[in-house]
């Protein structure tokens, strides 16, 4: 028996983005419910069989802002990843304060959201710990020092968290936007390839010479992160 | 050559504060005024009374020479006697032709002056001549009339004018006094002045202060002032109120502008998204991440004419946080090292000292991100770029400088202007030219400044200055 598929409650009321945005949820295989206008995503998030919800904050009738505050005001502790056009740090301050768990802008890449979408039901799964521990990688975070095949190498603050949210979400896309945020925390995208160089600098420490990389660009799309190869 | 400043009591006149320079203009005029008036009138009061008593003297010079030519010397004796109050005052003295006494009633008052040495001349019966003889020392006159007698003697009479001086100095005495009363009087204005206007204006003046920061609901008020401050007020807070609305309507229309055109990128975007997933062209896919990468850049430049325009009119809201700007910058550098390195370039970081400092984080990372990105993009190979952090009593001060070109005249001029960009820029040098317009935006937004110069060493220095607490700015929330 295959396990439950996540239920992810999806609020947006442009009809366009909602529909590649649902394409995306379904091929990731999550069962998506959308509704376009504030009262039903009202009505539906005070619903608790949601994994997730997805919110908008600029929808017809009642803004994402005021629906999330009154889920928290009834106990339903669903996370919340809004998502949306305003991106002052006011308006991203505004949304976390008012129980909002995560705060993603558009326009965005969609591996991103799903990225997002995982991390945030992990940390309401408590399935965090395990996923920094990889067949073949001895990690010791109290040197930094990382241990894979012969090699063994020491770490940069910055690259050992670098290399720990590689770790955490093996397999999946993740682009430059993300790991800037959540390593650098830098909510803006520098005009320079600092990423780029950063990735390549973590690339020469940890791959053996002569083998395929642990880490593989994307082009558009950003980097892949493979514990074994 | 060190040279002393002269003294420029003008200038002096134009520091003080404007109520000490009128109470001073005030004051000059009314002892101007007051000298003037109390000369004329002193003046004219002497001579009221000098005339008055030279004619009473006239009268009884004439009256006694008449009573001695008619009776001799008893009755002049009885007169002289009469009135024992005058008497004490005034001489009376009768000499023969040869200017030897023959009866003299002396007082006190008149021994100072050497009367007695006017020269004696011939006066006919009747005829008289007057003298004024000064006091030798002090003050005070005696006048003197002669008379001639019909015997052929000189009937003298005297009276010095201590009396006249006395009476006069009391008279002076007492508009001395009305006058200082006066100039009490006189200050009233001025005691108004500072009341209705000078300190209405101060409170105007800090008003227009807290405003500077942005029209908040903040208006001007001076409940005591004039009418004319008044309406200066009203006139300048409608002002407001129109910048007021002017102001939330740009806001609306920026969030309404950053919606309306977030959401059409967001959709292109995932179309490509799915293009790139679907073709399997190598071609296509190439073009569709191209495309993609045109909308973040277009998304990234909405972003920062939104700010630049809010930081513009005054309304970035910051999120102000006390923050190390050391701790800041330190990450941020570490992220730019390995691409300054593989462009050839070092960075340096010199922390002169550090506190904390209530900045909104993002913000001011944006800004130092996007000097570091200028001096990547101008500085050739080899070369280095330095910042210098300062923390004090002044402020966060940070110089970002490089080993380019520099910047030529024209540049410094246009070079915080929206989508200039510096000469040195060639088709190969990223950038839209509007980070350094952001970065004074944010700088400003902060109550700060920003600005460039050419290093006397080579190079460029671009530097950011911000107060250790913004005045004003939304608080965290």
């Amino acid at each position: 028996m295959n396990k439950e598929p996540m239920r992810i409650l999806f609020a947006e009321d442009d009809p366009e983005l909602a529909r590649q945005t649902r394409g995306w949820l379904g091929e990731a295989g999550y069962e998506t419910v959308w509704c376009a206008t504030g009262a039903d995503a009202l009505k539906l998030s005070l619903n608790p069989v949601f994994d997730i919800v997805i919110m908008d904050v600029g929808l017809p009738g009642m803004d994402g802002f005021e629906i999330v505050e009154r889920m928290r005001g009834n106990a339903i502790r669903t996370p919340v990843l809004f998502l949306t056009a305003r991106e002052s740090v006011t308006d991203r301050v505004h949304g976390l304060r008012v129980g909002g768990d995560d705060y993603l802008t558009k326009p965005f890449a969609h591996p991103e959201l799903l990225a997002r979408i995982e991390a945030l039901h992990r940390r309401a799964t408590n399935s965090l710990a395990a996923a920094t521990v990889k067949a073949g990688w001895r990690m010791d975070p109290a040197r930094r020092r990382v241990q894979v095949g012969n090699i063994t190498v020491d770490l940069q603050p910055r690259e050992w968290m670098l290399l720990e949210l590689f770790m955490a979400n093996e397999g999946k896309v993740l682009n430059k936007k993300f790991l800037l945020e959540k390593v650098w925390d830098l909510h803006f995208d520098p005009g320079t390839n600092v990423v780029d160089v950063m990735v390549c600098r973590l690339r020469h420490k940890i791959d053996e010479p002569d083998r395929p990389s642990h880490i593989q660009t994307l082009r558009g799309k950003g980097y892949v992160f493979q514990a074994t190869i | 050559m060190f040279s002393r400043q002269p003294f420029d009591w003008r200038q002096e006149l134009h520091r003080l504060p404007s109520a000490w320079h009128l109470a001073l203009l005030q004051a000059a005029a009314l002892l101007a005024s007051l000298l003037l008036f109390l000369g004329i009138a002193f003046w004219s009061i002497r001579r009221d009374l000098t005339d008055g008593s030279r004619a009473r003297m006239q009268e009884e010079l004439v009256e006694f020479a008449a009573l001695y030519n008619f009776g001799g010397l008893p009755p002049l004796y009885a007169a002289a006697a009469a009135q024992p109050n005058e008497a004490d005052r005034r001489v009376v003295r009768l000499t023969n032709s040869e200017g030897d006494a023959v009866m003299e009633s002396s007082v006190p008052a008149s021994h100072d002056y050497s009367w007695d040495t006017l020269t004696p001349f011939y006066l006919g019966p009747g005829q008289m001549d007057w003298h004024i003889l000064s006091r030798p020392q002090g003050k005070g006159k005696l006048v003197v009339g002669r008379i001639g007698l019909a015997d052929g003697n000189r009937l003298w009479y005297a009276r010095p004018d201590d009396e006249e001086l006395a009476a006069a100095g009391e008279a002076t005495y007492r508009l001395l006094l009305i006058g200082g009363l006066a100039a009490v009087f006189g200050l009233v204005p001025v005691a108004w002045f500072v009341q209705r206007v000078l300190q209405p204006l101060r409170i105007l003046i800090r008003g227009a202060h807290r405003l500077a920061a942005g029209p908040g609901a903040a208006r001007l008020s001076a409940p005591h002032a004039i009418p004319e401050l008044k309406e200066f007020a009203q006139e300048f807070n409608s002002s407001l109120d129109r910048i007021a609305t002017l102001t939330s309507e740009l806001h609306s229309v920026n969030e309404h502008l950053a919606h309306e055109l977030r959401t059409p990128l967001a959709r292109i975007r995932g179309n490509l998204e799915n293009l790139l997933d679907a073709c399997g062209s190598a071609e296509a896919e190439d073009a569709a991440v191209r495309g993609m990468e045109e909308i973040d850049r277009a998304t990234q430049l909405v972003h920062s004419i939104l700010t630049i325009r809010l930081g513009d009119t005054g309304t970035m809201r910051l999120h102000l946080e006390l923050t190390s700007p050391f701790e800041l910058i330190r990450d941020l550098v570490q992220l730019y090292a390995p691409s300054a390195e593989e462009r050839g370039l070092t960075i340096d970081y010199d922390v002169e000292s550090d506190a904390l400092v209530l900045l909104d984080r993002q913000r001011v990372l944006q800004v130092v991100a996007n000097l570091l990105d200028n001096a990547l993009a101008y500085t050739p190979s080899g070369g280095r770029i330095t910042l210098v952090q300062k923390v004090d009593s002044e402020g966060f001060l940070l110089r970002v400088q490089d080993t380019g070109p520099g910047l030529t005249q024209k540049d410094l001029e246009n070079i915080w202007r929206r989508f200039a960009r510096g000469s040195a820029a060639s088709a190969r040098t990223p950038g839209t030219g509007i980070g350094l317009a952001l970065v004074r935006a944010v700088a400003l937004a902060h109550f700060g400044e920003a600005g460039a110069l050419n290093r006397p060493e080579g190079g460029a220095e671009f530097w950011v200055r911000l107060p250790l607490t913004p005045d004003v700015g939304d608080p965290v929330d």
